[in-house]
């Protein structure tokens, strides 16, 4: 009963959703590289201009030559007052074939488009002063062609106000096959992802149990599944949708690394390409890392802390399915050809101006749904961490994983906010016309910048902080030795959570704000590397006296020892304002974070699947193929995001979908930035693939792998008590586990802080059981 | 010619110094205590192992000298960073009273560049109202020597702005925005700064003689449809 009213709130959640935004797209789509060639005038075409060619043949003759006659009707060039000296313009291009001028009044440009002379209003060509212009075209060899005319009807004010466009599309000849755009193979991509994700879903359906197979069973287990509000199966979910993401993000970048491999090339327009980079951070950060960090706290942090569930189970389950619908909103701008292109900041003003695509009130609204995510599942845990620790276990004796996840849900709840303010003020700005962001109105051109990074910098820390528990865990398991310093490494995360607020001036070095705001953050930011140096050290010094143990996770801990540590040096340079100026929007900021959230979460949440996986499956996973996905992952990782660092050093921008490779006139990037670039390419799709290896171990262990004991590797928190698989609930509410110590400590009494904390705390004695 | 101006070399070499040798000492120990303390046989306890036991908490392991030496010692090493960071600050954001003005206006996506933006303004200087030869492409200086000159230079086929300016001439950029945020990027001096609507911001720069050359600006502040496309040259004439 409770569950099918949970199922009717969320269709109904569901279809509000859907239907409530509407949506405008071009109807012509995404057009393709001559988009680049149209100096229109103004922004959208006019139906009141019609452009006309005529001189096309019926029958295409191969080779013959043909006189095209160019003329548009309409607009203000036919108005009374129309000065004679500046009429019109038109721009032609065509697929294939060679035009050429007839007269002085056309020009060809370097694309082989052609366009009226007297393109610069101060020079004196007289091709402007036309309605009529006359071109000849010949025609290719082989096949037909297509082309494209732009006709500006101009009112001779010598400025581009008051002036109306518009297009015109024909074609001559055999037409060829169409090329796939970007689009269509990022579309049929993620279809095939999601074919294949519920291929594997029955599969792993029909394997639990080959023999009783029948259709039937699937739907109640399924929806057993999907209805759950128990933590495990929550933590599930959350893995699967990051999983899932993790590969829908890596997909846009492949996607764009193919346009990226070579200078100026046309495999996607650069419409798409700014739509394709947006999706990327944002579904790489908001759909992949974020979950893939709740689906790890859901999974553990009850297991490790002793206790039978989460605080808030159903806000919990309703913080998870928040996330599939932020997830449909925020894609499904990019279907209709005109998703968020804003990047994953979304700067204002650019993100209120009319240029800015229609999808990106869509990816505000599915945005707005992940603030409330985050902050249900921040609620939920911070009550959980306050109320249900295992009888005798202090705030100091938490293991670090859950210490982690405490600092970063904090961070989480104290800055999100920031962002859910700015992203409530831009969807009222773009839908219903208010003008928090509007320069002209009074508007504060940094106040986005302000509120998204005040968000922004924190975010990073709350993702990677999971990931410095994962390694604190596994590192000390591995070496079979206590972590060093387990006070200093709490210290150290609370440290950062501290100064983490007070840094994010750094990402606004060149925007102009105060300088008195810009010389604190780099003193600020400069000390982030304080803390994080502590825990480096720590935990190499962990290490030392232990046995270390080489399985699949240590691996893959000290593989992130030495990227993130890469990662954090290259973080040193951006906050020496006088380096910042140069690496600012380059691909050295692109190095500096893919090596933190790569290098550093990704491959610390790599070591926590490897580590986790017997516990949450009762199977232990195929350390061969786990070994070869760490040689394949780490070094094709480091392939694709080594050379970025010279690549920006070199002065190659981000965010732009060509490059300039320096030649006769001009300086710009080496000629080796080139190849630096295709090499970039081909390590991407590695590094691609070789995650793949990791769903094909997690399918094939996760049926036929042995058996995993309670505790396979021998570590100490309270995970390994319980069964693997473990029970549900987790821990028996009846028979909670009591924390043991090693030693006798000389401050069980809680110190200043501690009885401060527990002053605001429901007391431990009678909390969890008047129910 | 090279990206990136001598005040950014000067401190990416000393910081690459820094970088090199803390990198080095987390590698030697990386490798050093990995393979030094590493079990034989993936099984055996070796050396002095702490042995874990589920629900209890394991021995303390923590030396606080060692703890405070890694707390202190890098401590000092980034004090001693942002100590040579912060002297250049003071070159980078000087500003010049005497400093030529040129005006950029970052536009959706194009660049308007202006040799003498105070021409018809007050605050124009009283000596060069009377000057001839002043124009918006062009300025030369109060001993008519050519300090600015706008014309315009075919990069990938599209026609762009090339702005020349004279070597160890100190200029002002002023910079505005008629509709988002744009940044010019000076490739060459290793130099950005957004331009906002209804902002102004500044950029202050005297080209070397060793900065001769032409090297091409481009936008480095998400603008939109043809971000990628909003470039123009900048010359440095002697």
């Amino acid at each position: 009963m409770k569950n099918s009213r949970a199922l009717a709130i969320l269709s109904i959640l569901l279809f509000a959703v859907v239907m409530a935004p509407s949506v405008q797209s071009y109807p012509t789509g995404i057009s393709g590289a001559q988009d680049g060639g149209c100096s229109c005038h103004g922004q959208t075409a006019s139906s009141e201009v019609v452009p006309s060619l005529e001189g096309l043949p019926d029958e295409l003759e191969a080779g013959a030559t043909y006189t095209l006659n160019i003329s548009f009707t309409g607009g203000p060039s036919f108005a009374e007052n129309a000065d004679p000296t500046a009429l019109g313009g038109f721009h032609l291009w065509a697929s294939a074939g060679i035009l050429a001028p007839v007269d002085g009044m056309v020009q060809t440009n370097s694309d082989g488009s052609v366009t009226h002379s007297g393109t610069d209003k101060t020079d004196s060509g007289q091709g402007n002063d036309q309605r009529l212009w006359q071109v000849e075209w010949t025609a290719p060899m082989e096949g037909g062609a297509k082309f494209i005319l732009h006709a500006n009807s101009v009112n001779g004010d010598s400025t581009n106000g008051g002036d109306l466009w518009g297009r015109l599309t024909t074609d001559v000849g055999p037409q060829p096959a169409e090329q796939a755009s970007g689009l269509t193979v990022l579309a049929s991509a993620i279809l095939l992802m999601v074919v294949v994700t519920l291929g594997c879903l029955v599969w792993v359906f029909y394997r639990q149990d080959p023999d009783s197979f029948a259709w039937e069973r699937f739907w109640p287990w399924f929806s057993d599944f999907i209805t759950s509000t128990d933590h495990k199966k929550v933590g599930s979910l959350y893995m699967v949708n990051g999983l899932f993401f993790l590969g829908v993000g890596g997909l846009f970048a492949l996607i764009f690394r193919i346009q990226l491999a070579t200078p100026g090339n046309d495999f996607l327009t650069q419409d798409e390409y700014n739509q394709f980079f947006t999706m990327h951070g944002t579904t790489m950060i908001f759909l992949a890392a974020m979950p893939m960090i709740a689906g790890f706290a859901n999974w553990i942090v009850p297991l490790q802390i002793g206790a039978p569930d989460l605080a808030l189970p159903r806000l919990n389950a309703l913080a998870f399915w928040l996330n599939p619908a932020a997830a449909l909103l925020i894609f499904a701008g990019i279907f209709s050809g005109q998703g968020a292109d804003t990047g994953w900041t979304g700067y204002a003003p650019y993100i209120v101006s009319h240029t800015a695509h229609s999808g990106a009130t869509l990816w505000v609204a599915g945005q707005i749904l992940i603030v409330a995510s985050s902050t249900i599942s921040g609620i939920n845990f911070m009550t959980t961490f306050c109320t249900m620790r295992a009888p005798g276990m202090g705030w100091m004796q938490m293991p670090l994983f859950s210490w982690s996840m405490l600092i970063a849900t904090l961070m989480l709840f104290i800055s999100i906010p920031a962002f859910g303010i700015g992203l409530i003020q831009v969807l009222l700005d773009r839908t219903i016309g208010t003008v928090f962001y509007e320069v002209a109105a009074g508007g504060d051109p940094l106040l986005w910048s302000h509120l998204f990074w005040y968000f922004g910098h924190p975010e990073v820390y709350v993702v990677v902080l999971p990931a410095f528990g994962v390694i604190s865990e596994v590192l000390s398991t591995s070496a079979r030795r206590t972590i060093f310093g387990y006070k200093s490494m709490v210290f150290a995360l609370a440290g950062i959570g501290i100064v983490g607020f007070i840094v994010y001036g750094h990402h606004m070095f060149t925007s102009g704000m105060s300088p008195v705001l810009r010389f604190v953050t780099m003193l600020t930011t400069m000390l982030v590397a304080v803390p994080t140096g502590i825990k480096i050290f720590n935990w190499l010094q962990t290490m030392h006296g232990g046995s270390l143990v080489y399985r699949t996770h240590t691996l893959w801990a000290l593989g992130f020892l030495v990227t993130f540590t890469l990662g954090g040096i290259s973080g040193m340079y951006f906050p020496a304002v006088a380096m910042d100026l140069h690496l600012h929007e380059t691909y050295f900021v692109v190095a500096h974070f893919h090596y933190v959230f790569v290098g550093g979460i990704i491959f610390g949440l790599y070591s926590g699947i490897y580590y986790w996986f017997p516990k949450a499956t009762g199977r232990m996973m195929n350390e061969k193929i786990g070994i070869l996905h760490f040689m394949t992952g780490f070094i094709s990782y480091n392939l694709v995001f080594w050379p970025m660092h010279r690549l920006g050093i070199q002065g190659m921008p981000r965010r732009q979908h060509t490059y300039f490779i320096t030649t006769d006139e001009y300086f710009a990037l080496p000629p080796e930035a080139a190849d630096w670039n295709m090499l970039i390419t081909v390590a991407a799709f590695m590094f691609f693939a070789s995650n793949l290896i990791l769903v094909y171990n997690m399918i094939s262990s996760g049926l036929r792998g042995q058996k995993a004991p309670n505790d396979p590797w021998g570590g100490w928190s309270m995970e390994w008590m319980v069964s693997s698989p473990p029970p549900t609930p987790s821990h028996d509410p009846s028979d909670l586990p009591v924390q043991k110590f090693a030693e006798i400590h000389g401050d069980e009494e809680p110190g200043f802080f501690g009885r401060i904390i527990q002053w605001m705390m429901i007391p431990e004695d009678n909390g969890g059981e008047e129910e | 010619m090279e990206a990136g101006g001598d005040v950014f070399w000067s401190l990416f070499n000393e910081f690459n110094i820094w970088a090199a040798i803390v990198f080095a000492i987390v590698m030697v120990w990386l490798f050093y205590n990995s393979l030094k303390f590493r079990s034989s046989d993936n099984k055996s306890l070796e050396f002095e192992s702490d042995e874990f036991i589920p629900g209890v908490f394991p021995k303390e392991n923590d030396n606080l000298k060692m703890e405070l030496t890694w707390t202190i010692v890098p401590f000092i090493l980034i004090v001693y960073l942002t100590y040579i960071a912060w002297g250049p600050i003071d070159e980078m954001w000087s500003s010049d009273p005497d400093a030529h003005e040129i005006s950029m206006t970052g536009n959706q996506w194009y660049w308007d560049i202006d040799c003498d933006p105070l021409r018809d303004t007050a605050e124009a200087p009283e000596s060069s109202v009377e000057m001839e030869n002043r124009s918006a492409t062009m300025f030369y200086n109060d001993n008519g020597i050519l300090i600015c000159e706008i014309t315009t230079i075919e990069v990938e086929g599209q026609i762009k702005p090339l702005l020349r300016v004279k070597a160890d001439e100190s200029y002002g950029f002023l910079l505005y925005s008629n509709d988002v945020t744009h940044a010019p990027f000076f490739l060459d001096w290793g130099l950005k700064e957004d331009t906002q609507p209804g902002m102004e911001t500044r950029l202050y720069y005297t080209p070397s003689m060793d900065e001769i050359g032409s090297s091409l600006l481009m936008c480095t502040e998400y603008c939109g449809k043809d971000h990628g496309y909003m470039t123009a040259v900048v010359e440095v004439f002697e």
